[in-house]
């Protein structure tokens, strides 16, 4: 499902750098990666994503490499293909609960928006106790809300790989647990692939494989080491 | 672009005081050279149209403007004055129709305009309802005056007192004999009575009739005329004396206007001619050039607001930066975000433009009432 293969990332005018030389995991995998902050984890997801390109190496989800794809193939490839959590829920805020959670199917051709997508919308909000609160603003919501409807957006169009960057930062224990055990039921469910990534032990206490992203061949001014392995 | 346009508006609607400043500033850059343009053109047709219809006025010596707006557009009682005689002098020489005009009163804020039916006729004005007057103290009043005071035939209309100087006799009180259609021209808030009603008003003609204040519990406030005490009232002195504002002439060829105009030159004359076409042409241009200053005034308020307003969106763009690489991260392209950030730009110019045009198209309708209502 994932794969990674001598991996080589920088960004522009920064000295940070991060090397993977083998990174993969099955279908329906359930995994965590954790790490200090400024490890790479948030960077390591992008590339997985998509979002980044890598100076050089392969980068495969879902059986498709993505570093062969144009941008604009790679693109229409992720919001069809990958679910994706961000940082601080990242929600519209002038947007509905349910505008919120139909977004991919507003920003990008590759999905096509019908009565059927909406409906599902629904269908999820009700999963996960937002169904009264679709009319309203993010703004009205609580932190354990927001999380919930960020996590609906990212599995509106049913990906067969679900990244979730922190999905626990901002919550106290109980919203915690709830918004990973919606990510994981959807994982079991679906048969996806579910990255978690974190700097919470607790968290990764969750899953039955982690990694410790730090340990994971990353170099930085501080560790300019080289190489690693994983699998 | 439905989802573009769909996520722009709701991002404006969310945002709606910021949207409504933005519209509104669009729709004023828009609105006001074009409504600086249709007034003015209004201002044109209005003043041209009442100017052709009056050949020729004469009047008391003076600015040959004040005597137009004074005459032709009543703008505002007139102290100045010329004798009758004047008026007989250009009847004898047979050069067209002569109209006598007297427009020092007022009555609940109209304007009273003493005159013969003659000048009803020259400005082909109809009656909706009632007759033209028959004897003196009866009136006929304009269709806003009508309206603004709530009259009707047969109500009465008490002459302003701080106008009259009537000795031993309260004020008089007009009799509405008739309601005139509307014209849509200044005759609209006018009160017109026979030029003898006007000199009664003046206190050059009074009666003795014993009725004359009485009848009515408000009789001591008032002097009402009616059937039984009007054969009372005379006039002393020599009418040839009597004042009046102006004469409207309405030569009967072009000759007989020239030879009329011809008279006037005189330095020492007490009385000048004026062409109100010729009159309202300076003032026009006088205006045309106004217009010109203050639609340059506008073009560099408005270049300096869109500058503002420029700046205003890039900022916002760069607040809305988290946001925008959220979308760019789920997979939104930059040409989608661009049409996104674009279609907000459309809605606000559209509603701006929309506004403006409603506005224009309403100015436009009341085009006539508002210059009266500006200018006059």
């Amino acid at each position: 499902m994932i794969e990674l293969r001598d991996l080589q990332f920088q960004y522009a005018q920064s000295e940070f750098a991060l090397r993977i030389k083998e990174l993969s995991l099955a279908q329906g995998q359930q995994t965590c990666w954790i790490g200090p902050s400024g490890s790479g984890k948030t960077t390591l997801l992008h590339l997985v994503a998509g979002i980044y390109a890598p100076q050089t190496g392969r980068v495969k989800a879902c059986d498709v490499e993505l570093t062969a794809l144009q941008e604009a193939t790679r693109r229409d490839f992720r919001i069809a293909n990958i679910g994706l959590v961000l940082q601080d829920f990242a929600l519209l805020d002038y947007l509905s609960v349910l505008d919120n959670i139909l977004l991919p199917y507003r920003i990008s051709r590759a999905l096509q928006m019908d009565a059927s997508v909406r409906s599902r919308a629904e269908h999820l909000a009700t999963d996960v106790g937002l169904r009264d609160l679709l009319p309203r603003r993010p703004t009205q919501l609580s932190q354990g809300e927001k999380q919930r409807v960020a996590v609906c957006r990212a599995i509106i169009a049913d990906p067969k790989l679900l990244l979730a960057d922190e999905p626990t930062a901002n919550l106290d224990a109980t919203n915690a647990a709830r918004v990973l055990d919606a990510l994981e039921q959807y994982s079991t469910d679906r048969d996806a692939t579910l990255v978690v990534v974190s700097h919470d032990r607790d968290v990764m206490s969750r899953f039955a494989s982690s990694t410790d992203v730090a340990e994971m061949c990353v170099q930085t001014p501080m560790n300019p080491a080289g190489d690693g392995h994983h699998g | 672009m439905g989802d573009s346009l769909y996520l722009a508006w709701q991002y404006l609607r969310y945002h709606r005081l910021t949207t409504a400043v933005l519209v509104s500033a669009i729709a004023l850059i828009m609105y006001l050279p074009a409504a600086l343009q249709v007034i003015v053109a209004s201002a044109e047709v209005h003043f041209r149209s009442r100017a052709d219809s009056t050949p020729v006025v004469v009047g008391p010596r003076g600015s040959a403007l004040e005597l137009v707006l004074s005459a032709v557009y009543f703008d505002k009682p007139s102290d100045a004055i010329m004798r009758l005689t004047e008026l007989r002098r250009i009847e004898e020489q047979n050069l067209g129709m002569v109209i006598p005009l007297h427009t020092r009163y007022t009555a609940r804020d109209s304007q009273i305009v003493g005159t013969t039916v003659d000048y009803l006729n020259l400005r082909r004005m109809r009656l909706s309802g009632g007759s033209i007057w028959t004897m003196h103290g009866e009136c006929v009043v304009g269709a806003q005056v009508a309206e603004r005071l709530d009259i009707s035939v047969g109500d009465k209309i008490p002459v302003s007192s701080s106008t009259t100087f009537v000795l031993d006799s309260p004020p008089l009180r007009l009799r509405v004999a008739g309601i005139l259609a509307v014209n849509e021209t200044p005759d609209d808030d006018v009160i017109f009575v026979g030029l003898e009603t006007a000199w009664i008003i003046e206190g050059l003609g009074h009666g003795h009739a014993a009725g004359a204040a009485h009848g009515s519990p408000d009789a001591k406030l008032y002097t009402d005329i009616t059937k039984e005490n009007v054969n009372s009232f005379h006039f002393h002195g020599d009418r040839g004396d009597f004042p009046i504002s102006a004469v409207i002439v309405v030569p009967a060829t072009e000759k007989d206007q020239t030879i009329l105009l011809g008279q006037y030159f005189s330095p020492d004359a007490t009385v000048q001619i004026a062409r109100p076409r010729v009159v309202m042409d300076s003032l026009l241009e006088r205006i045309v050039m106004v217009r010109s200053y203050m639609i340059a005034t506008i073009a560099v308020v408005s270049l300096v607001t869109l500058l503002t307003m420029t700046l205003v969106f890039v900022l916002s763009v760069r607040l809305r930066r988290a946001e925008l690489v959220t979308m760019w991260k789920i997979g939104c392209s930059r040409h989608k975000i661009a049409m996104i950030l674009g279609s907000q730009i459309a809605i606000i110019l559209a509603a701006g433009a929309a506004i403006a045009t409603l506005l224009t198209v309403a100015t436009n309708g009341y085009g006539p009432q508002l210059v009266r209502l500006i200018v006059l």
